[in-house]
């Protein structure tokens, strides 16, 4: 018995331990997924980081050229710093031109009460009272190119002392609210300091290169987000003052 | 591959899969899968789970080389991971219950039966026709060449069981090779 089993046993296993069975094409690709990635693993990561430099580079330096564009045509540090320079000298006329409508005509209103009155001592607070206006003003020059603007509302002006000194001759008292809110008006400073775009030396090595133009583009958009914030400002400082300095006269 | 085959050494397969190589854990999967295969399918009739133990046992492989001390052969401490995860998939699935109860009324075993014709895939066939638990212990014991004492450390029954069990898949399998004839004696005039 034990002699036909072990016939029997051998029988089996002298055939299907030698069965052979083709496992599907699959199954190695399933196997190498699974298994441990080396020797392809060493180049993927430097190739993937490789890639997100020279991406990371060519954004930037797209950005920067852009950026740069956008500076030539608002000249951010040269309309302000000139302005300022003019606030301490005496070149009113040519300063208040620039000036849109509505402000001018407060500045109209301020000046010929005083020219009436012949004080001299109050016409170079006026003086600096309007230049400081127009300090403030000057952004929205930023916003509008305004060349030609200029000239025009020279000769507006011009032509506007004579047409409303009468009228403005009756009350004294007018003009020196006015002068009040001009000082109040002369606090409103907006300085806008920057280095410009100044070419520094690349530091050596491509990363160094790349963060160096990375820090220049985060400054100078921060530079521009806080200029329009203190554009903003002034303009609501002024929109208030001016609303004051009517209800004030009614 | 030709050249691969003549250059690659058993150990230098081993050495390159140590290396994590994916040239040599290639090489070995190529030169063994067949086989590997072959015996998962004894195991698991179904041929998706078959693969996939002996993906896994293609993975316990790798995993385990570095423990390989180069004692026995190397294509024997494969089969018998690759035997090892076939069970344990069994046991997962718990279609395996060792104590099979159902008696399967065919203990006669007298009955004539011969087994000169019989190709290799009719005897699988008889083979995935037994029971989950006859099967395994006849494929552990008949064909892997296992003692009665390791079966049943491996499935963690008691040796007698494992004798048993071998026992009722030898008589089944007579029963169903003697039926068989019977069968093609009548067909056959």
């Amino acid at each position: 018995m034990a002699n036909t089993d072990k016939n029997f046993d051998h029988y089996f296993k002298e055939r299907l331990a030698k069965q052979e069975e083709k496992p599907s094409q699959l199954a190695w690709e399933r196997l190498e997924g699974q298994l441990p990635k080396k020797e392809k693993g060493f180049w993927i990561p430097l190739i993937g980081i490789a890639a997100t430099l020279i991406l990371f580079f060519t954004v930037g330096y797209a950005v920067w050229q852009t950026n740069l564009d956008s500076e030539t045509n608002i000249p951010l540090t040269s309309a302000l710093t000139p302005s300022q320079e003019d606030a301490g000298s005496e070149n009113l006329e040519e300063t208040n031109p620039s000036n849109p409508k509505t402000i001018e005509e407060t500045v109209a209103v301020t000046e010929e009460p005083k020219k009436d009155t012949t004080n001299p001592g109050q016409a170079p607070l006026k003086k600096s009272a309007a230049t400081k206006q127009k300090i403030i003003e000057a952004p929205k020059e930023l916003l509008a190119e305004a060349s030609r603007p200029e000239e025009r509302v020279d000769e507006a002006t011009f032509e506007t002392p004579e047409v409303i000194l009468p009228e403005l001759d009756v009350t004294e008292a007018i003009a020196q609210n006015n002068i009040e809110e001009e000082k109040e008006v002369m606090t409103y400073r907006i300085t806008i300091k920057s280095n410009g775009i100044k070419e520094e030396p690349e530091k050596q090595g491509l990363i160094a290169g790349i963060e160096n133009k990375v820090d220049k583009i985060g400054g100078l958009l921060n530079k521009v987000e806080q200029g329009f914030a203190d554009l903003q400002d002034a303009k609501d400082n002024l929109f208030v003052s001016n609303n004051t300095s009517k209800k004030e006269r009614k | 591959m030709l050249f691969r085959k003549t250059f690659y050494t058993e150990s230098e397969i081993i050495k390159g899969c140590l290396k994590g190589e994916r040239k040599a854990q290639q090489y070995l999967y190529e030169s063994y899968s067949k086989k590997f295969f072959a015996i998962c399918l004894r195991y698991v009739k179904d041929r998706d789970l078959a693969e996939d133990i002996m993906i896994e046992g293609f993975m316990k492989i790798f995993e385990k080389l570095p423990q390989y001390e180069a004692k026995g052969s190397f294509e024997g401490w494969m089969k018998r991971i690759v035997v090892t995860q076939s069970l344990l998939t069994l046991r997962k699935n718990r279609n395996l219950s060792m104590e099979v109860n159902v008696e399967f009324h065919l203990e006669k075993a007298d009955s004539p039966y011969e087994l000169n014709h019989l190709e290799t895939a009719e005897l699988m066939d008889l083979v995935h026709g037994l029971p989950v638990g006859y099967r395994t212990v006849f494929n552990l014991y008949a064909i892997e060449g296992y003692s009665h004492a390791e079966i049943a450390d491996l499935l963690g029954i008691t040796e007698s069981t494992s004798k048993s069990q071998l026992n009722r898949a030898r008589n089944t399998l007579k029963q169903k090779i003697a039926d068989q004839q019977i069968k093609e004696r009548r067909i056959n005039g």
